[in-house]
């Protein structure tokens, strides 16, 4: 069958092709809800964008609750990721964190930043929800920030480009085993 | 991990009309990757051969995605030739599934040839739900079948609350979406 399309073509997407719209821009994407795949999409990100040969950072506002490290923590040493964890649960850490972020975001002009957990950093009260709208909308370059946690102020849901909710249509009962690989 | 000790598997569904689905089930790959399990990807629809950021990945670090497609089906000049790729993806996935050597396989996409009867309902909803005791199945793609739906551990719906090609009319963009 001849091959009509470029094989790269983004018009092939399920959602539609769409030629006149602004080629590339950086995006703020929120990923929020009570689902736990949120966190995972983060990392989907992040990998495509690693295969694609762009700079890629990762930012997690949570502390590990496992003593031992996680499947994404060992996946983003593999694939050569640089990652970075909140030191603790305080306000103290979440600020140094954010500090980090701001500063990536004002240096790097593409690629991907993914902020895990971060929602859940301004619901504690460790971050102000405006400064956090603030330093990343409105930004000129191509980079795009990826940003999760449970709920989301209305302050980012407005500067967001992209916003999907997890929510949990069936799932396992509390007394379900964690599995590491899907859960960790 | 084909130890005594591993537990049952799952069936893990990714639907709704929100963007995510692809994108959380590849970072599930990874993290089942990353704690040394075996992970294979199907991609129904897209594109025989993509080299999205996803394949390029995959390919640097030995994992296996494997695309059958000609693109989605409002492009799609001959279903008779469609049908026939969606029907040989199948049975390529049904093989993985039933041979129990993966650990994680993910059938990306694959609600549409079901919603579409390319493929029959029953026949992929009995293959999974009588996978070998240890495989995880995820499937991704909108309206996600009943029968799919009834076999599921886990389903997760993406809710489409902002979205940037509709309301601003903005391209996918490579790393970011493909």
């Amino acid at each position: 069958m001849a091959d009509e399309f470029p094989r790269d073509d983004p018009a092939v997407t399920p959602d539609g092709p769409d030629k006149s719209a602004p080629a590339r821009k950086g995006m703020l994407v929120v990923y929020h809800g009570p689902g736990a795949t949120k966190e995972i999409a983060g990392l989907g990100v992040l990998f495509r964008a690693n295969g694609r040969g762009l700079p890629v950072r990762h930012m997690r506002f949570k502390p590990d609750p496992r003593g031992e490290p996680s499947g994404d923590n060992l996946a983003l040493e593999k694939l050569g990721i640089p990652s970075h964890v909140i030191d603790g649960p305080t306000e103290e850490a979440a600020a140094e964190l954010w500090s980090k972020a701001v500063r990536h975001v004002s240096i790097v002009q593409e690629g991907v930043l993914v902020l895990e957990g971060l929602l859940d950093a301004i619901a504690e009260g460790w971050l102000s929800a405006a400064q956090v709208a603030e330093a990343l909308s409105g930004k000129d370059s191509l980079l795009h920030v990826i940003v999760t946690g449970e709920t989301a102020p209305s302050e980012l849901l407005d500067s967001a480009d992209l916003v999907s909710k997890m929510k949990a249509i069936k799932k396992r009962g509390s007394d379900a085993p964690v599995i590491a690989g899907i859960d960790y | 991990m084909t130890d005594q000790q591993a537990p049952k598997g799952l069936v893990i569904i990714h639907t709704g009309d929100g963007k995510g689905k692809t994108t959380a089930a590849l970072g599930l790959m990874v993290r089942a990757w990353g704690q040394g399990m075996s992970v294979k990807m199907f991609q129904f629809l897209k594109h025989t051969g993509a080299r999205f950021g996803e394949h390029r990945a995959a390919e640097k670090v030995g994992i296996s995605i494997e695309s059958r497609g000609d693109g989605f089906t409002w492009l799609s000049k001959d279903m008779d030739e469609t049908t026939a790729i969606a029907v040989d993806q199948w049975a390529h996935c049904k093989a993985a599934i039933e041979a129990g050597e993966t650990d994680l396989i993910i059938l990306d996409e694959a609600t549409y040839p079901v919603t579409y009867g390319w493929l029959d309902a029953d026949e992929v909803a009995s293959t999974i739900a009588n996978r070998p005791f240890h495989v995880h199945v995820v499937v991704t793609g909108r309206d996600a079948h009943e029968k799919l739906v009834a076999i599921a551990d886990v389903v997760t719906e993406m809710e489409d609350i902002k979205h940037p090609y509709r309301d601003q009319g903005i391209k996918a963009q490579p790393g970011l979406d493909f």
